[in-house]
């Protein structure tokens, strides 16, 4: 069993290595007028900086670089973790639910509109959530003014964002229908049957069943969640990484390869962990692929 | 608890169980009704897709599919379970169409908890297919124990071990110890039938249904299976409900059998009468069984007449289900080969015990 | 809930008409919109430019029911004035209520006339007042009271026609001290009609609309070109030999799944120097793996249902079978569903990446431009740029949405065993 978590481990690393160098390498790619060296000079610079983690030394301002893509890093993955918890919260069990009370035409009804509001883009919601946020209440659910406000605007400004998130690109109707076909596929496998031919009751069963579902929703899920979180950023004008990194590639003047480079680093390193986690935990729940 | 051996332990009267897929329908179980009494053993036997692995879930109450048990009479130990069922389901006839209207779901619901007391811990059975019947997620001392759990109250680990080393025996499992630890992918087809017959026997129980729990083994794990099933019921504290399509099996080891065929219980008898090779008063499907025992099978009756099915002026066929295989029609006259077709025969007493659903054969 | 079944006796069961059954009403709503597209495509490219006309800039829109969807003007117009600064009074105290004196017009457009009696405006716009002009009302609340006024924001007059103005208040109780606020109505005034309003530029929304669908239908087929192709070759060729094609096919998949897409995306866009069609052809690349994994898993388990040795024996060469029969024949549900994902997938791409101002740039407008452009305005209640473009992208998606399920419903159902 360990030697397979072994392999997911250097696997993951190899990845994230050849990520880094894909990005370098596109890096180099984008047309600079005030770049002059070459494309080869480029991808070589951009992979020093990679490799040797320099970041302390590249200013930015009045910061060194490491320290933006800290302060950065921090805003992104709050949003990151708190749509994944708000998932977690609502649409896996949700789906579960409704492949349970299959019979049942109002919960199928229900299914579908939230699955027709769910396929709106993110733009779209973030735009609405934008403007009647800011029509009713008068405010601007900016990250920079929340100090100012007291608590219960503290808590709508901080959950505006993941919620935006969640609910848009499709994402939820995509966990609901995934969670709601493997549910379904549960439920007709025969030791279902034997279970309740005895009179037993089958959650804890279904449960098991569903931990390396429930892993695999997340790892799919996880980089269109990522795109959702750089619009979001842009639109509430939050300072996140995806924030910076739009900032860097389009303003004029100096392009900033370096923070470009970190920033969608520690992005690959998020997807990469959530990626390592459902490895983890399909190995350790079924017994079946325990050994060869 | 004193009970005579005349008195049945399950009743089933009248069983319908219906299932609409894709706009067709399916009469899985069509008006069954037969008898169980206490320590008897009877087979059911037909081929595939008669309806006797559906009959034996729906008393279990197991059977998913919509709209599933519509009407019936299900008395295990003088309790009827399909009591409410007229509550939740309700049955119209208008001339040419019947109007079922049911309430799935609550149905389920209630029917469940009021069986769930007495499944697995009087009533319990075993399936086909072995090695996917249990939970691969967790050991085999874990499952043992969620069912012993159930019949007791209180339950204590040293019991347990006790009631689970004395089944093992009795079912010749050589490593208690060692088969406990394992997980069910670990086992042979073989281990796993008999891992689910110590489940079932676990608690007791006064009926054991066994659907075609052979039928993916191989010959000799089947014969080793076959006598520890004899082994088990031999002293008659349990009834024994054995489906098979195979009628070698149920030769030495039933007392009564039921012969179905789409739905319909077509013959009833005891097992020696029915099997009796000069016995010309069964019905034709039963002949038709047997003559793959003696190897001299009548081809023509493998399948239905599709001729007299695709005939528009004949979709009408109301009366025996067996009417488009049914070797006799050819000598029959007209007016009997009417009654055949638009009139449906009831169970016609032949001899003691023995009864024959045909126009020709029972009367 | 009670159900009903009605079964005849020749076991079939009878079809009961039931509204949202019908596979029907997606599969035609789906293909007028995909027409609707097309239609766009065509008269843009023939007519282009015939269609763009320039008008009065932020012109409200002139469809009276979408005047009327909204809400009280958003309080950054009001302004504290401590002194009565008149440009133009007609009457002071004018519409007495009860509990004192409560409005006073300030400002008024040249040629509006006042009805006392019936409280009213009446107003006929002159060719020279083009642009924009305004209403402005004072009020005077008493110490705790103050009065909400409700009427349409941002109207559009056509010159000619003669337009009576309603005002509507009603007084609520506040703890505000006494605060002498004003408030506005703007007014647009315009020669010609322009249905849903006009941009930044002046240009006719609807015609902008137009032009946006330019870039719905061709970069979408440039994704689906690129990802099904490549998707279908590479799932088919892993599911069907396994092993090694197996394990590259992973490889590959596992290092596209790694990339947060749409961080590639932007940085294509700034190679490509905001290309859209190259831009479409990486986003192609992105999402063939997704494709290539469906189609593997279907491939795998189509193989397990054994009907390819009886093919192979037969004399089916491999190709044939995976081509003709896995793939044509048995996975049209998948390659639908495909397609339509791409489709949309594709617009939000495209519609993102304007709005962002890395895509479509310079004079022609995709929808993502208007919004761009339109979400400064929403702060002063000129909401028109934003919802039109946000209704077009929603129509569309749904439209592609219904038509793969009504196509798949139609045509493709199996029978299930």
């Amino acid at each position: 069993m360990f030697t397979k978590i072994l392999k997911q481990i250097l696997l993951v690393s190899l990845l994230f290595f050849s990520a880094g160098i894909i990005i370098s390498a596109l890096l180099a790619l984008v047309p600079d007028i005030y770049v002059q060296d070459t494309i080869l000079n480029r991808v070589i610079n951009n992979f020093n900086t990679y490799i040797t983690f320099d970041y302390n030394d590249i200013q930015f301002g009045n910061f060194s670089l490491w320290e933006v893509i800290l302060s950065r890093s921090i805003v992104s993955l709050y949003i990151i973790s708190t749509t994944v918890f708000l998932i977690f919260l609502t649409g896996i069990p949700f789906g579960y639910y409704i492949s349970y009370k299959k019979h049942s035409s109002f919960i199928q009804i229900i299914n579908k509109i939230v699955c027709a509001l769910s396929s709106v883009p993110i733009l779209i919601w973030a735009l609405l959530f934008n403007y009647i946020f800011f029509s009713l209440f008068q405010k601007s659910p900016e990250y920079d003014t929340i100090n100012n406000e007291s608590t219960f605007w503290k808590y709508v400004i901080f959950l505006l964002p993941p919620f935006t998130v969640m609910i848009g690109d499709g994402i939820l109707a995509d966990v609901i229908r995934r969670m709601k076909e493997e549910t379904d596929k549960i439920l007709n496998e025969d030791y279902i049957k034997v279970l309740h031919a005895r009179g037993l009751s089958t959650n804890k069963h279904v449960f098991h069943a569903l931990l390396p579902v429930i892993g695999s929703v997340f790892s799919d899920k996880i980089s269109y969640l990522i795109g959702g979180i750089v619009v979001v950023e842009y639109v509430y004008n939050w300072k996140g990484l995806g924030w910076g990194i739009l900032n860097a590639i389009t303003r004029a003047g100096t392009k900033n390869y370096d923070f470009v480079l970190g920033a969608s680093m520690v992005l690959v390193a998020v997807i990469l962990i959530v990626y390592l986690i459902n490895e983890i935990i399909t190995i350790l729940s079924d017994p079946r692929l325990r050994d060869n | 608890m004193q009970y005579k051996y005349s008195d049945s332990i399950l009743k089933v009267n009248n069983l319908k169980t219906y299932y609409i897929a894709h706009g067709k329908v399916i009469r899985a179980v069509d008006g069954v009704t037969f008898n169980v009494k206490y320590g008897e053993r009877i087979g059911v036997a037909g081929e595939s897709g008669s309806g006797k692995t559906q009959t034996m879930l729906s008393v279990m109450g197991i059977n998913s599919g919509v709209p599933g048990i519509i009407d019936g009479n299900i008395i295990l130990e003088n309790k009827d379970y399909l009591d409410k069922l007229p509550k939740y389901c309700t049955i119209e006839k208008n001339h040419n169409t019947l109007t079922i209207t049911k309430d799935i779901y609550c149905w389920k619901k209630w029917h469940f908890n009021s069986m769930k007391r007495i499944l697995g811990s009087t009533i319990s059975m075993i399936f086909q297919e072995p090695k996917s019947s249990l939970s691969p997620f967790f050991t085999i001392e874990k499952q043992l124990f969620d069912t012993f759990k159930k019949r007791n109250h209180k339950p204590d680990k040293s019991k347990f071990i006790e009631s689970v080393n004395y089944i093992f025996k009795k079912l010749q499992f050589n490593n208690p110890e060692e088969m406990l630890k394992k997980y069910p992918h670990q086992l042979s087809g073989g281990e796993s039938q008999r891992i689910m017959m110590a489940l079932s026997l676990l608690c007791k129980p006064k009926i054991l249904i066994a659907d075609e729990p052979t039928t993916a083994l191989d010959a000799l794990t089947r014969y080793r299976i076959i006598e520890l099933f004899k082994k088990v019921i031999k002293d008659r504290t349990m009834s024994l409900i054995y489906v098979t399509h195979n009628l070698n099996i149920l030769k030495n080891l039933v007392d009564k059998i039921i012969i179905m065929y789409k739905g319909k219980i077509v013959e009833q008898g005891l097992i020696k009468n029915v099997m009796r090779e000069s016995n010309y008063r069964v019905h034709p499907y039963t002949e038709f069984l047997k003559s793959f025992l003696s190897e001299k099978t009548d081809l023509s009756q493998l399948f239905d007449n599709v001729s007299i099915q695709n005939n528009k002026n004949n979709n009408n066929i109301t009366g025996c289900k067996y009417y488009l295989r049914c070797p006799l029609k050819e000598k029959l006259t007209q007016d009997e080969k009417k009654r055949c077709r638009f009139v449906e025969p009831p169970l016609f007493k032949v001899d003691t015990n023995h009864y024959v659903a045909c126009w020709m054969k029972g009367v | 809930m009670r159900k009903s079944f009605h079964v005849t006796e020749q076991n079939q069961q009878k079809q009961v008409f039931n509204i949202f059954n019908t596979k029907y009403i997606e599969f035609f709503l789906g293909t007028i919109i995909l027409i609707i597209l097309i239609l766009g495509n065509i008269l843009v490219y023939f007519k282009q430019d015939t269609l763009m006309k320039i008008d009065v800039r932020n012109q409200p829109p002139h469809l009276q029911f979408l005047q009327k969807i909204l809400y009280k003007p958003p309080e950054l117009n009001i302004q504290y004035q401590e002194k009565n600064n008149q440009q133009m009074s007609l009457f002071d105290n004018w519409f007495n209520v009860d509990e004192g004196n409560l409005f006073e017009l300030i400002h008024v457009p040249i040629g509006m006339e006042i009805d006392k009696e019936k409280k009213k405006l009446i107003w006929r716009p002159n060719k020279n007042q083009k642009g924009k002009t305004i209403i402005k009302l004072k009020i005077h609340p008493g110490k705790e009271k103050k009065a909400v006024i409700n009427s349409r924001p941002h109207f559009t007059a056509i010159i000619g026609d003669l337009y009576h103005f309603n005002i509507k208040y009603r007084l609520v109780k506040t703890n505000e001290k006494d605060i002498n606020t004003i408030i506005e109505f703007p007014i647009t005034v315009s020669e010609k009609i322009h249905p849903l309003g006009t941009d930044g530029m002046g240009r006719d929304v609807i015609s902008c609309i137009l032009f946006g669908t330019k870039w719905t239908i061709i970069p979408g087929l440039i994704v689906i070109f690129v990802s099904i192709s490549l998707g279908t070759t590479f799932g088919g060729y892993a599911g069907y030999y396994g092993g090694i094609k197996n394990q590259f096919l992973s490889l590959i998949t596992n290092l596209f799944a790694i990339f947060p897409s749409l961080l590639i995306i932007f940085l294509t866009a700034a190679i490509f120097n905001f290309n859209i069609y190259l831009i479409m052809i990486a986003v192609g690349l992105i999402t063939f793996p997704r494709v290539a994994v469906g189609v593997k898993n279907k491939v795998l388990s189509l193989k397990k249902r054994q009907f390819i040795e009886a093919a192979q024996e037969l004399g089916l060469s491999d190709s044939e079978i995976l081509w003709k029969d896995i793939i044509w024949y048995n996975s049209r549900n998948l390659m639908i569903t495909n397609i339509t994902h791409s489709f949309i997938f594709a617009i939000l791409i495209e519609v993102t990446l304007s709005y962002l101002q890395l895509g479509v740039q310079g004079k022609s407008n995709s929808w993502g431009n208007l919004l761009q452009h339109g979400k400064d305005q929403l702060y002063y209640g000129e909401y028109w740029l934003v919802l039109i473009p946000v209704i077009a992208v929603l129509i569309s998606i749904t439209g592609f949405y219904l038509l793969g399920d009504g196509i798949n419903k139609l045509f493709f159902i199996k029978k299930e065993h």
